[in-house]
């Protein structure tokens, strides 16, 4: 199909820009900003992000009005926040995208489309995702990159429906590694994990060698089979991530998963020591301060959860929204009342079923049973097989003395991962005992995984 | 977003005359571009999950004949290790090899489906000179498979053939000897190949010509030794690659089955028509279609954009060659909706190809070879082919030594003499800068080199392959 190295969706952009510099970089054109911003990187490190990053900015410092090159250090911001989790790329490549929009050719470029509605995902500014994956598949139909916009800000916005026809729609254009990731989520939704692990292992397998994108497929795998109950698989699966894309933080996420799940939170906790160190995102501290809190580690717990919060305030200063997060950390670790509020706001920009669950658990925390009762029902709506929604739909049938809905959800908890989360591990074992059902067994470690954590990408 | 499907990337089609044996001819599909031959542990193979296909249209329709259907099959011997082979390899799938992939070849004509073979040996990749001494004689020379009928096949990995300066290509049109004459202009300097020390995997299929041509092919086919204006002894090629239809969720409510149904996701035939010439907003469309579809794109087929940046990215030079039109010849149509670039739609009918008058085929993007032409050993030829008078090469099919992308760069600017007014410097000069490959070629079968071995990427202490 193509044999360059560059961006996809990128190429002679500038020829169709007026005002391409023509003296080597004094006058910019077309009302792109004079310098674009740029980021400091080690010339040494061996990471292939890095070093696109400092080939592009090479190419920009001799001619910094090059829309191509400009939107080639856009993605690679973009792609580099993945990897690190600093929302202050999220600025920077905003400030290049928003630039590049500001010209006619630029507003309907669908690399450009494309590359602000990645952004306005991982803002998790999902309205806006949606218009801006809409309006690159208008621009390039049939485009799987543009498809898959649409499918991930209609899944957040609770479109299911539209999400499955634009997931097939990109599983037709291009059954590739991406599209049968979100397959797997599709089905993974509605309760099919099966189907879910089928799916994303034809993902792993339509990913050559080696890369960023097969190792976090590898991951979703691990995730999927840990949910299933397969710890064995979900270590392997891990495993072969940390191969493809040495150095990243999500294998041994999972991995500390998987001791969670073995009853070890003190050594998941200090694996994820290393996993926040490097890609310090709410999700990861989380769950570090949760191992902690489990494995009685109550202060050095303490300053993880105020880590969270600084996170939190960091990604608000960065534009990032990390309602959804912060609304089950505060019902859990914090102010219920607060957690509401949270919540509400969450679900607005994110009406769909984890939306759901996070009120419904935050108007339980805050004592508010009944109307819990109903945001949980419809965050059960698509009949999803996660642990964590089906733990709180559980709880929260109990409390309204819905016994028989209470043990239906249990049920699943206990059939997937009931050891799901380092924090309501107690909580599942005593439900279970008064709903009387069987108490679920730690599994006994199948797999000795020494406890190495990341080493993060450094140069040398 | 780098292209985020390798596994089934067509980077390049050849097709080209046997030279020892007259009444053979060579097809190379070659995919997974940019292969670092140091990529352990995983390294690269062909995909499991994917139908990798070579078309034949021998009776002019543009629509395929004779379809090669390959599919392949990994089968890793001990899971519990991640290690590709776990000793020496010294045969293709001994003992120590874990990693092993091998292959059917299935043909598909207009009588039906035969399975030509099965449970072939695709070799390992060339590891290093531990893992997989003597490579050439040891692991590839033992995979080659006779087929029944005559001729041969090899699937794996093979050094890249292609060669061109793609950093300067993609930077603007940037060609280094011509450097002096950029609007952001620069010393000039030699072309650099992009491709050097790369590797690929590739499909080699030597057939009977007899197998290939359309039964009703003239007999002079076989026997004439000068290229014939005989469009029967014509047949073109395009190679693709499908994955199966994926059905999200079942209609029933309960867990999907497998479907069958085959979605074509990357399709190539004449170098660079894909990469430089299809829009970026039509070529996933461009990747499912077809050829014999291929009228709708000839909108920018015909009216090249690199030939409408020549102007504006060399602007002294063009201006002021002293042809019309700003340098270079208008594409697009005239108002009675005749073509202008009938030079180009000429190639894409086979002109290049000893054809003309009532002979010429519909234009298509096919690869196309008249098998009278006589053949050219493999490091022979002139890389400009017919520019250069020697007809024995692109656009007449496709040799390893042809330098593809200098003659359409040439061909792209008016520079040939099917546009003599434009036939001029610069136009005519128009090169890389990179006019052969890194390394010779092979005299026998598969014809491209050994590949690259991952212990000498970039060592100060490469070994003997």
């Amino acid at each position: 199909m193509t044999r360059t190295t560059t961006v996809v969706l990128v190429t002679l952009l500038a020829l169709t820009v007026p005002g391409c510099a023509r003296d080597g970089g004094v006058e910019a054109g077309g009302g792109l900003q004079a310098t674009p911003p740029s980021l400091a990187v080690d010339p040494a490190s061996t990471s292939p992000t890095d070093q696109d990053i400092l080939r592009i900015q090479t190419k920009l410092s001799a001619r910094p009005a090059d829309p191509t090159a400009r939107l080639e250090l856009a993605y690679a911001f973009l792609q580099k926040a993945r990897e690190t989790g600093d929302p202050s790329l999220y600025t920077k490549a905003d400030a290049l995208l928003t630039d590049l929009a500001a010209s006619p050719e630029g507003k309907t470029n669908p690399g450009v489309l494309v590359a602000q509605g990645t952004l306005s995902l991982a803002r998790h500014r999902f309205e806006d995702a949606l218009d801006l994956g809409r309006r690159a598949v208008v621009a390039a139909p049939g485009n799987a990159s543009a498809l898959g916009v649409v499918v991930d800000a209609s899944n957040e916005l609770g479109r299911y429906d539209e999400a499955v026809e634009a997931t097939q729609a990109m599983a037709d254009a291009r059954p590739s590694l991406p599209a049968l990731a979100r397959v797997s989520y599709a089905r993974e939704l509605r309760g099919d994990l099966a189907g879910a692990i089928t799916a994303m292992a034809q993902a792993v397998g339509a990913g050559a060698g080696t890369g960023e994108n097969l190792a976090y497929a590898q991951v979703q795998l691990g995730h999927l089979l840990l949910t299933s109950g397969d710890l064995a698989a979900a270590e392997t699966a891990y495993a072969a991530a940390a191969r493809s894309f040495p150095g990243s933080a999500l294998p041994d996420a999972g991995r500390a998963r998987v001791l969670v799940a073995q009853g070890n939170p003190s050594d998941a906790a200090d694996l994820l020591a290393g996993v926040v160190q490097q890609l310090p995102i709410a999700e990861h501290a989380i769950a570090h301060g949760e191992a902690l809190a489990a494995a009685g580690r109550r202060s050095e717990a303490d300053s993880a959860f105020e880590l969270v919060r600084a996170i939190a305030k960091l990604d608000k200063a960065n534009g990032v929204n990390t309602d959804l997060e912060m609304a089950l950390f505060e019902a859990d670790h914090g102010r219920p009342s607060e957690a509401v509020k949270v919540a509400r706001t969450a679900l607005k920009g994110r009406p769909g079923i984890y939306g759901r669950d996070a009120l419904a658990w935050a108007l339980f925390r805050d004592g508010k049973v009944d109307e819990a009762s109903i945001e949980a029902r419809k965050a059960t709506v698509l009949g999803t097989r996660d642990p964590s929604l089906r733990f709180h739909a559980a709880v929260i049938a109990d409390a309204k003395g819905d016994r028989q809905a209470a043990t239906e959800h249990l049920t699943v908890v206990l059939a997937t991962n009931p050891a799901f989360s380092a924090h309501h591990g107690p909580a599942v074992r005593s439900l279970a005992a008064r709903l009387g059902l069987a108490a679920p067994q730690t599994p006994v470690a199948v797999v000795a995984a020494p406890v190495v954590p990341a080493r993060p990408i450094r140069a040398g | 977003m780098i292209s985020q499907d390798p596994t089934v990337d067509n980077t390049d089609v050849y097709l080209f005359r046997d030279a020892a044996d007259p009444s053979k001819v060579n097809i190379v599909a070659n995919y997974i571009p940019l292969q670092d031959p140091a990529s352990g542990p995983n390294f690269f193979r062909f995909g499991d999950d994917a139908l990798y296909e070579i078309h034949v249209d021998n009776d002019g329709d543009v629509v395929q004949d004779i379809t090669y259907q390959f599919r392949f099959r990994t089968t890793i011997v001990n899971p519990n290790t991640f290690l590709y082979n776990t000793g020496q390899i010294t045969a293709p799938h001994d003992g120590n090899q874990n990693i092993r992939q091998s292959y059917s070849i299935r043909k598909i004509t207009h009588q039906g489906s035969t399975l030509l073979a099965d449970d072939v040996i695709s070799p390992p990749v060339n590891v290093g000179f531990r893992s997989t001494p003597d490579y050439e004689a040891k692991i590839a020379e033992p995979s080659i498979h006779p087929m029944a009928g005559g001729g041969q096949v090899f699937a794996g990995q093979r050094e890249e053939p292609f060669f061109v300066d793609v950093g300067s290509a993609f930077d603007l049109l940037g060609l280094r000897p011509l450097n002096p004459a950029h609007l952001i202009p620069s010393d000039a300097a030699p072309g650099v190949d992009g491709l050097a020390g790369k590797n690929v995997n590739s499909i080699v299929m030597q057939l009977p010509i007899a197998e290939v041509l359309a039964p009703g092919a003239s007999a002079a086919c076989h026997t004439a030794g000068s290229t014939q204006n005989d469009k029967s002894c014509v047949f073109g090629v395009y190679a693709s690659s499908s994955r199966q239809r994926v059905r999200t969720l079942a209609q029933d409510g309960g867990a999907p089955r497998a479907s069958g149904r085959w979605t074509q996701v990357s399709r190539l035939a004449i170098p660079l028509v894909n990469e430089v010439l299809i829009p970026l907003g039509q070529k996933d469309r461009f990747n499912s279609s077809h050829p014999k579809d291929d009228a709708q794109y000839f909108g920018p087929i015909l009216d090249p954009e690199p030939t409408k940046l020549f102007p504006v990215l060399y602007p002294a030079a063009f201006a002021g060659n002293g042809a019309p039109n700003g340098g270079v010849p208008a594409g697009g149509f005239n108002a009675d909706g005749s073509i202008r670039r009938g030079d180009i739609a000429a190639v894409l009918s086979g002109a290049g190809a000893g054809l003309m008058g009532d002979q010429l085929l519909p234009p298509a993007d096919l690869v196309r070879l008249n098998v009278t032409t006589p053949a050219t050993a493999p490091n022979q030829g002139n890389r400009l082919a017919i520019l250069a008078g020697d007809g024995g090469g692109f656009p007449n099919g496709r040799r390893l030594v042809d330098d593809v992308v200098d003659i359409e760069l040439r061909l792209l600017a008016g520079g040939t003499p099917f546009t003599p007014e434009y036939n001029v410097a610069p136009n005519n000069i128009l090169t890389d800068g990179v006019d052969g490959n890194d390394r010779p070629f092979k005299n026998s079968f598969p014809y491209l080199a050994t590949p690259n071995s991952g212990y000498n990427q970039n060592a100060s202490d490469p070994k003997p392959l």
